[in-house]
């Protein structure tokens, strides 16, 4: 537990300029979250998919606890409980929604009109994205409302319904623009979920410019195919940067200077892991063929094929975790810069009330990632 | 015994540095800077915020107040609190947690029960019948599809219709016998296909497909009117639709509960489970009217005894991959069933030249060995 120098190791009559710190830390361990998400997995196939609102829970209580903010641990208060209500709640919600969409789109398929038929499905995919947009909003703020440090909550203020519209419209003008609005759309949105973050009474705020990372995106769409995504990768980076540098915190600058080679160290590994096991799996079945006489006939081999490819989904999200989360929330911690004073005893709690049930629309669309984790402010 | 601590009050970041004295039933806090720091907190209403790890740091709650924090830092108070309140490792935020989570448990799994079982029972009797000719015509020929689809890629080809209704005159005089005696209402469509595959099935919408394999696995035309009179008896129940209403609304409702999790497979898997366990009711249906059909087509109907009863004898040595989609597993009870209402009177499916006929709808065996050399 590296204590990095808070404020009052540095005497403020000799220096100027005020310190840089290094305000997170990270001590989690991969072999932890590695069993943490392989007994989640376990449970919740045993469970037919019950376990996972506490299986969810018990990780990002782990993950919380491993990452300390300014020498303080965070803490997350979630519990499955609240994970399964909500569950429960969209469920109520979403069953009579499904119902109606589905019998709609059936008659409107047999009246054989395209027009109508058209309709109907730009109208359910609008819904769709509201959805999405909602669901995303209420998780974060659901996730942020249940993370303590030094006994204040985080929280996010705003309206899921006004971030959904936002969603659905900036990302519609995106699409009408053949994605020369992409970039308006990340930052306008990035801008209305960072701004309305806060911890106690204090809020974040984000400061970017659409104009600023138009090329890199232009660019990172068009290297794409040429160079197999990595151009994604490098405008992750820049990305990251960017807005981060244009985030502060009161009187604190934040800053995380991660390139193109720190991504790159993570998911390169990931992917050529990923894919020497996949095609180890996989290849005894290419070779049989899909037919499943053959397979039948080379028995063995193929029945190992499968096993492994169960095993394979199965472990997925081991690797994920291990591999991915796990090495971002360390390159966050080791990277991430904080420049200006803070008084870290001087924030206080909005008594604006938490919500009692969170998440569920999320859930129920699967908007997760992996195992649930959102990393980022 | 008395250590030092840190509080958190849950209204400000500000930390304060506190005494902590364990006496028989409260924990003691004082502030050391601060004289009007003074809580006692009741030792049965402690949970671990943080449980206390191997580097024997701990984060104490109190039940009620839920904001405030004492932080710690020393294995032999953990151990004394660990003491005084053997429960604590298993506390949470409410009393009573564990109960009422355990209600709200059992309510839902409750409520999901009986959503399944209305989608698998109550439901699609209901609904069946409801559902316009045009609609359920649409959802079986949509279903037909489908499964020749799956039916060419187990037998890696593209399936051929050899030919439909009345295209094929034996065939139309065969099928409006059969559809007269069963008085069904709507149409009769028969399609047969180019695939080896000895089966044949009814979809919504009064639609029955028969696979080559089955005509030639009939030993006399009487065994091909059995199975096609099942699967008329299918339709006159409304099988093939009750079970499209109820797939939709297993698979919904399943996938609905289940997903999000990754754990989509199961709810095919357990919708396939549940399923199943409908059909022996349905073949028995199918059966008794079969009979019927038969009987009134004038038509003997030992032939629907003794096609299945071959199928559940013979179809054993075939190839996995054709025995896959055989939905017509002859129980013992089925079996005795037919049987003893079956006779050897009446008379012929058809004449000699029609059953030739139909038998060489998908071509000859020479025509197909020419057309498809092995």
């Amino acid at each position: 537990m590296a204590d990095e120098p808070i404020s009052e190791a540095v005497s403020p009559s000799d220096s100027p300029a005020p310190p840089v710190q290094h305000p997170l830390n990270y001590t989690g361990e991969a072999k932890t979250l590695g069993w943490l998400v392989f007994k989640n997995t376990l449970l919740t196939i045993i469970t037919l998919g019950f376990y996972r609102f506490w299986g969810k829970t018990h990780i990002r209580r782990y993950i919380w606890s491993s990452q300390s903010l300014f020498g303080e641990p965070l803490e997350y208060t979630g519990t499955g409980k609240e994970l399964f209500l909500g569950f429960l709640i969209v469920l109520a919600v979403l069953i009579p929604i499904g119902i109606i969409i589905n019998v709609g789109n059936f008659y409107i398929q047999t009246m054989g009109n395209n027009i109508a038929l058209i309709s109907f499905q730009v109208v359910y995919y609008l819904i769709l994205f509201y959805l999405f947009g909602y669901a995303v909003y209420r998780a974060r703020r659901y996730q942020l409302s249940r993370t303590v440090w030094r006994s204040i909550r985080f929280a996010q203020a705003g309206d899921a319904k006004k971030y959904a519209l936002k969603f659905i419209g900036y990302w519609l003008l995106a699409v009408a623009t053949i994605g020369l609005a992409a970039p308006l759309a990340m930052v306008r949105l990035q801008t209305y979920l960072t701004n309305n973050t806060f911890l106690g009474q204090e809020n974040f705020n984000l400061d970017a410019r659409a104009k600023d990372i138009f090329w890199q995106t232009i660019l990172c769409a068009i290297l794409a195919p040429f160079t197999l995504y990595l151009s994604v990768l490098w405008f992750a980076a820049f990305y990251a940067r960017y807005t981060i540098s244009k985030t502060s915190f009161g009187p604190v600058q934040l800053t995380l200077p991660v390139t193109f080679r720190d991504l790159a160290a993570i998911y390169i590994p990931y992917v050529l892991v990923l894919v020497i096991i996949f095609a180890g799996i996989t290849g005894p079945i290419f070779f049989a063929g899909y037919n499943l006489e053959n397979i039948a006939k080379i028995g063995a081999s193929s029945f190992a094929s499968i096993t492994g490819l169960i095993l394979f989904v199965f472990f997925m999200p081991v690797i994920a975790v291990m591999m991915i989360t796990h090495r971002l929330l360390g390159l966050y911690a080791t990277k991430l810069e904080a420049e200006g004073e803070i008084d870290l005893e001087a924030f206080v709690q909005n008594t604006q009330q938490a919500s009692g049930t969170g998440e569920g629309l999320v859930d129920a669309l699967d908007v997760g990632g992996a195992g649930g984790i959102e990393v980022g402010l | 015994m008395a250590i030092q601590g840190w509080y958190y009050d849950g209204r400000s970041s500000a930390r304060h540095a506190v005494t902590l004295t364990l006496l028989p039933g409260r924990l003691d806090i004082h502030g050391i800077d601060d004289p009007h720091l003074k809580f006692a907190w009741p030792v049965e209403q402690l949970w671990w915020a943080q449980k206390p790890g191997p580097s024997n740091h701990a984060r104490l709650a109190l039940q009620g107040d839920n904001a405030a924090r004492l932080e710690l830092n020393d294995s032999g108070f953990i151990a004394a609190i660990r003491q005084a309140y053997p429960a604590i490792d298993k506390a949470g935020k409410d009393k009573g947690g564990r109960r009422k989570l355990a209600k709200i448990i059992g309510i839902s799994f409750a409520s999901i029960a009986i959503a399944v079982f209305a989608a698998a029972t109550i439901l699609p009797p209901f609904l069946a019948p409801l559902i316009p000719a045009s609609v359920e015509r649409v959802m079986g020929e949509a279903a037909v599809e489908q499964v020749i689809d799956l039916i060419g890629l187990l037998e890696k080809k593209k399936i051929a219709i050899c030919s439909a209704d009345d295209k094929h005159p034996a065939m139309e005089r065969f099928r409006q016998r059969l559809a007269n005696a069963a008085g069904i209402k709507g149409p009769l469509t028969v399609t047969v296909v180019n695939a080896k595959m000895i089966n044949a099935f009814a979809a919504p919408g009064g639609q029955i497909v028969v696979f080559r394999g089955l005509i030639e696995f009939a030993n006399k035309p009487e065994e091909l009117a059995g199975v096609m009179a099942h699967e008329i008896g299918h339709l006159i129940h409304l099988h093939p639709t009750k079970g499209l209403i109820r797939h939709i609304g297993l698979t919904g409702t399943l996938d609905l509960l289940l997903a999000g999790g990754g754990q989509g497979i199961m709810g095919t898997a357990t919708g396939l489970m549940l399923r199943s366990a409908y059909s022996r009711d349905a073949e028995r249906e199918a059966d008794d009217a079969a009979l019927q059909i038969l009987q009134r087509a004038g038509i003997r109907t030992n032939g629907v005894v003794s096609v299945f009863k071959r199928f559940s004898t013979e179809l054993p040595e075939l190839p996995k991959s054709l025995k896959l989609f055989s939905s017509h597993p002859l129980s013992k009870d089925r079996a005795t069933r037919l049987s003893a209402q079956a006779t050897a009177s009446g008379g012929n499916a058809m004449s000699a030249e029609d059953w030739k006929s139909i038998q060489n709808m998908c071509g000859t065996a020479e025509e197909r060995k020419k057309k498809q050399p092995t």
